[in-house]
């Protein structure tokens, strides 16, 4: 999988499919070197020969035509030629209707994003140190809301411990802020963190979701809070 | 939340993008792929600090709110269509999202208000009656 996002002008799709699967470095990409489906590699090979070359994916003439072929439109040129816009609609059906206000929405359970697998714990703005979590859940405790976690060794819950010993801890991940916590170690090796100001069960159940890149069921909302949802992809 | 969904112009689909500067970025595979891909996205779009979710890849979350290739929804606490936006990117106006938030979060705090002033209601009279 390619994904190229700090493109320069002067990088093609030819520079970052070659750096990917040339791995001969002769200059063409063949049906063994590239990795992803066939759908894919058949709206990269053009010419249906079996071969990606430069010129077949940049545009006509090879001269960094991807990024010429909007030039090209500009001087009047062929869309449909130098590997501008290809036949074939959208992947999706566009003509589907979206869910209407007043209805019900569609329910989903995704997994959320995590970038960033350790977290860090820090006490009172003085220590802190990372670890890694094998499990964090929302859990209820006492008629508390809160999130029971599971570090990946006991070496790692045993440091936990030792630094944390009756205090509280703040939980942070790619340096931002995500709550305060007092804790309690529970049984099977796992700390249950109650958070200093209190949680309901949507945001105990997004936190850890965020912890540990678990589904969150879109229906945890319901009933706590409304839900905006920004659907797209990066291009 | 931001809904990650399938690429709207990778350079392996239907339309490929032809920007000069923008991303090039072949259609994600596998969920690892596509889990990959949004946490580039996320940063490089600055949306870092909002929890994003990733559609799997039967694209049903994409499908079943016609998202394609991006679109806003608000959903109410009690799990309605409070605003749908027009399909994207013509029909992608976060101004409108922003002004429906505000009507909502207006309207929930009115509610709870009214809910409130109910329940004190509801003490007065029976203490009254007792």
């Amino acid at each position: 999988m390619i994904c190229s996002p700090q493109v320069s002008d002067e990088e093609s799709v030819w520079d970052v499919l070659a750096t990917h699967y040339d791995q001969n470095h002769d200059g063409t990409i063949t049906r063994q070197e590239y990795t992803h489906s066939d759908e894919h590699w058949a709206r990269l090979d053009k010419d249906e020969d079996g071969v990606l070359t430069e010129a077949e994916v940049n545009g006509s003439g090879g001269d960094s035509g991807f990024r010429n072929r909007r030039r090209g439109r500009e001087r009047g040129g062929d869309r449909g030629r130098g590997g501008g816009r290809r036949a074939g609609g959208p992947s999706f059906d566009m003509s589907t209707a979206a869910p209407k206000v007043g209805e019900l929405a569609p329910q989903f359970s995704l997994p959320v994003l995590v970038r960033e697998k350790k977290i860090q714990w820090e006490l009172n703005l003085e220590t802190s140190w990372t670890s890694a979590l094998t499990s964090a859940v929302a859990s209820e405790k006492e008629g508390a809301w809160g999130i029971a976690v599971k570090f990946p060794s006991s070496e790692e819950f045993e440091g936990f411990q030792a630094k944390a010993r009756n205090k509280t801890v703040t939980l942070l991940r790619e340096k931002m802020t995500l709550a305060t916590f007092t804790w309690q170690t529970e049984k099977g090796g796992a700390v249950f963190l109650k958070p200093t100001q209190a949680f309901n069960q949507s945001t105990a159940t997004l936190l850890a979701a965020q912890l540990a890149g678990n589904s969150l069921d879109l229906s945890v909302f319901q009933t706590e809070k409304p839900v905006a949802l920004i659907f797209g992809s990066y291009t | 939340m931001v809904v990650y969904i399938a690429e709207a112009h990778a350079l392996d689909g239907p339309m490929p993008n032809n920007r000069p500067g923008s991303p090039l970025i072949e259609e994600p595979e596998t969920l690892e792929e596509r889990l990959a891909v949004a946490g580039r996205c996320t940063v490089a779009l600055s949306l870092a600090k909002i929890p994003a979710l990733v559609d799997r890849l039967d694209n049903a979350a994409l499908k079943s709110y016609a998202a394609f290739p991006d679109r806003l929804f608000l959903i109410n606490k009690q799990g309605r269509i409070s605003f749908a936006g027009d399909r994207g990117p013509s029909g992608f106006n976060p101004a409108e999202l922003e002004d429906a938030i505000r009507k909502q979060l207006k309207a929930d705090t009115d509610f709870r208000c009214d809910d409130e002033l109910k329940a004190d209601d509801d003490m007065i009279e029976e203490s009254l009656l007792q």
